[in-house]
């Protein structure tokens, strides 16, 4: 079974927003979405470098059952107002992400996930040790 | 099955790391044979079924032992198999194994990632398993009591192979930074791989104060 395709267009062409700054994406799905059960939107954070991993979810919303049904899901919008923290930063062994993640549920057990990254603040990225020194 | 947000443009930030922990950690990555092919899982259950559903994947640290147990738990999730995972850290792991197992179906598989660190214990997780008839399946690095389903081994071609199923690096690691990584983590692959996490930070930051 092909995957579906789900795009995401921010209301800031830049992906970049201040902290407390709200943000709205809207996002939309083609290709195959038949026996769909369930619809995840998520505004999260989460870390990715060399260690275990920990994510925060800021915002979350599930259709599922009749209310599924009622929703035309093939496209939507996520509004919400961002905290103050925490900001995406470029660590060298850690880093903080924020996305815009969409699931989708398929009869089976199937699941589908495509998260859109965005930057919260404006962290310069980590520079290598000894790096920018006079 | 997801889509990587490596492939998003993003236009401020750094590219994404394909070495990152997200991109590597059991689970995420295809078991692959000594040949860099991807394991034949069904036909490795198939051999756990006939051993009694006792089995031990057994190898030195970094060769796979948790991926490979990762797919064949997937591969139950698949076949409506249901299976207990446990991953041992702490002795409050195998507290919890032990509980688990105590509780498990007879029909359940019990999954053990660092099986070598619930010690003493093991004979009593054994006990208890035999006694619930739930399979046992286990990763370790040291030789168990358990019957051997798969002995994993790590070489260079099982690296490359795994580099070219992460998300692209877009041209920034080469052939020999793979074999230096390699050779410097002394074949754990896991290591390896953050071996490459290290360099592809490097020379994206390097590359970027010099643009």
């Amino acid at each position: 079974m092909s995957d579906p395709t789900i795009t995401v267009v921010f209301d800031q062409p830049s992906r970049e927003y201040a902290p407390r700054m709200p943000m709205s994406a809207h996002y939309a799905m083609t290709g195959v979405i038949e026996n769909l059960r369930a619809v995840e939107q998520s505004v999260l954070w989460y870390t990715e470098g060399k260690g275990e991993e920990d994510l925060g979810v800021h915002f979350f919303q599930r259709l599922a059952g009749s209310e599924l049904l009622k929703t035309d899901v093939s496209h939507g919008v996520v509004t919400v107002v961002l905290p103050a923290s925490p900001l995406s930063y470029e660590g060298l062994i850690v880093k903080i992400r924020w996305c815009v993640r969409v699931r989708l549920f398929f009869a089976g057990g199937r699941d589908f996930v495509s998260e859109h990254v965005f930057d919260v603040g404006h962290v310069p990225p980590a520079r290598l040790p000894g790096e920018g020194r006079t | 099955m997801s889509s990587r947000p490596a492939e998003e443009k993003v236009i401020t930030r750094l590219p994404f790391n394909p070495f990152a922990t997200r991109y590597i950690r059991a689970g995420r990555i295809e078991p692959l044979n000594e040949n860099g092919v991807p394991c034949n899982i069904e036909e490795i259950f198939e051999r756990f079924q006939s051993l009694s559903r006792y089995a031990a994947i057994e190898g030195p640290h970094g060769s796979g032992k948790s991926t490979l147990l990762a797919a064949i738990v997937e591969h139950c999730k698949q076949e409506k198999i249901f299976t207990k995972a446990f991953v041992i850290r702490s002795f409050g792991d195998v507290l919890q194994l032990i509980y688990g197992t105590a509780f498990a179906s007879r029909k359940a598989i019990v999954c053990v990632d660092g099986w070598e660190r619930v010690g003493y214990f093991s004979g009593v997780v054994m006990a208890i398993a035999r006694f619930r008839r739930c399979g046992l399946l286990v990763t370790s690095h040291k030789t168990t009591r358990l019957s051997q389903l798969m002995q994993c081994r790590s070489n260079q071609q099982i690296l490359n192979a795994v580099v070219g199923c992460l998300p692209s690096h877009g041209g920034i690691i080469q052939e020999d930074d793979c074999e230096d990584a390699f050779r410097k983590s002394s074949g754990n692959l896991r290591e390896a791989l953050l071996d490459l996490y290290d360099r592809f930070e490097r020379r994206i930051r390097t590359a970027k104060a010099d643009a």
